[in-house]
């Protein structure tokens, strides 16, 4: 019925931003890293991994 | 975070985790609750009291509603600048208290439309026997954007509070105006005080919590 999950959404902490970022308009970078408690370089390679479903701002 | 592969359940659990913790994140400070819920207090308490003592101030008391306008841009101002998530509710929430502020100057606006119409219709009357039937129009609208605020919020103090404004609204239109004016000011206390003040209490915990995980 559903299709299979992205293989990029299989990692942990993708799948967290992601999980978070569904259920709020938007978040800035801090915030994720707070509720997620990785490394800002662990988060900011993992969200550019996510850019196919992640806007950020500063990559615009 | 560490890095592995998750189970099916694991991935589930950690979705409902992250979502819940979104949810949970953001916690409004309070302070424009425990300002408003202050000064219809005051204001109500004020107009009582010059009522039952017989005496004017010099100047409306109502007006310092006006002037708190100003605190309230800036304490707006300033919680959008801290806030470091945005929830698709925060735009519903900010215009149904925009709209209630429009709707609370267009009603005395209309008020006084009609009170200089009830001063030619019924002279001599004074203004006590018109003010009568003005508390019931404002804790109509006092309840709704409370009521509804606690709802979508699911905060029960400000959504009981929503509730008390609606019960006084009734009751206010067969009371005196002391008794309108004290239902008033019980009706500020319950809609916005004290939800401000457990909101706050809330906040401060929230921040001391987040300071304390992530030392």
């Amino acid at each position: 019925m559903f299709k299979d999950l992205d293989p990029i959404l299989h990692s942990q902490l993708r799948l967290a931003v992601m999980s978070i970022l569904i259920s709020v308009k938007e978040a800035e970078f801090t915030f994720l890293r707070e509720q997620t408690n990785a490394t800002a370089g662990n988060l900011s390679v993992q969200i550019t991994i996510l850019k196919r479903y992640v806007r950020s701002p500063n990559r615009e | 975070m560490e890095e592995k592969k998750l189970t099916e359940k694991e991935s589930l659990n950690l979705i409902a985790m992250m979502i819940n913790k979104a949810k949970d994140s953001y916690h409004d400070t309070g302070i424009a609750a425990i300002m408003w819920g202050m000064v219809i207090t005051i204001c109500s308490l004020v107009r009582l009291s010059e009522i039952h003592f017989d005496y004017r101030l010099p100047f409306d008391i109502y007006l310092i509603t006006l002037f708190a306008i100003i605190p309230q841009i800036f304490i707006s101002i300033r919680e959008k600048k801290q806030r470091k998530v945005k929830t698709y509710d925060d735009n519903y929430m900010d215009y149904i208290w925009l709209g209630f502020g429009i709707s609370i100057f267009l009603m005395i606006f209309i008020i006084n439309a009609v009170f200089r119409a009830w001063e030619q219709a019924v002279p001599g009357d004074g203004p006590n026997g018109f003010y009568e039937y003005v508390s019931p129009l404002f804790l109509l609208l006092y309840g709704m954007p409370t009521f509804v605020t606690g709802a979508a919020c699911r905060f029960k103090p400000m959504l009981w509070g929503g509730l008390f404004c609606w019960a006084c609204c009734i009751i206010t239109i067969f009371t005196t105006i002391k008794i309108d004016l004290l239902l008033v000011a019980a009706s500020a206390i319950l809609a916005w005080l004290v939800p401000g003040i457990i909101m706050e209490r809330d906040y401060r915990n929230a921040k001391k919590e987040l300071a304390r995980t992530h030392v």
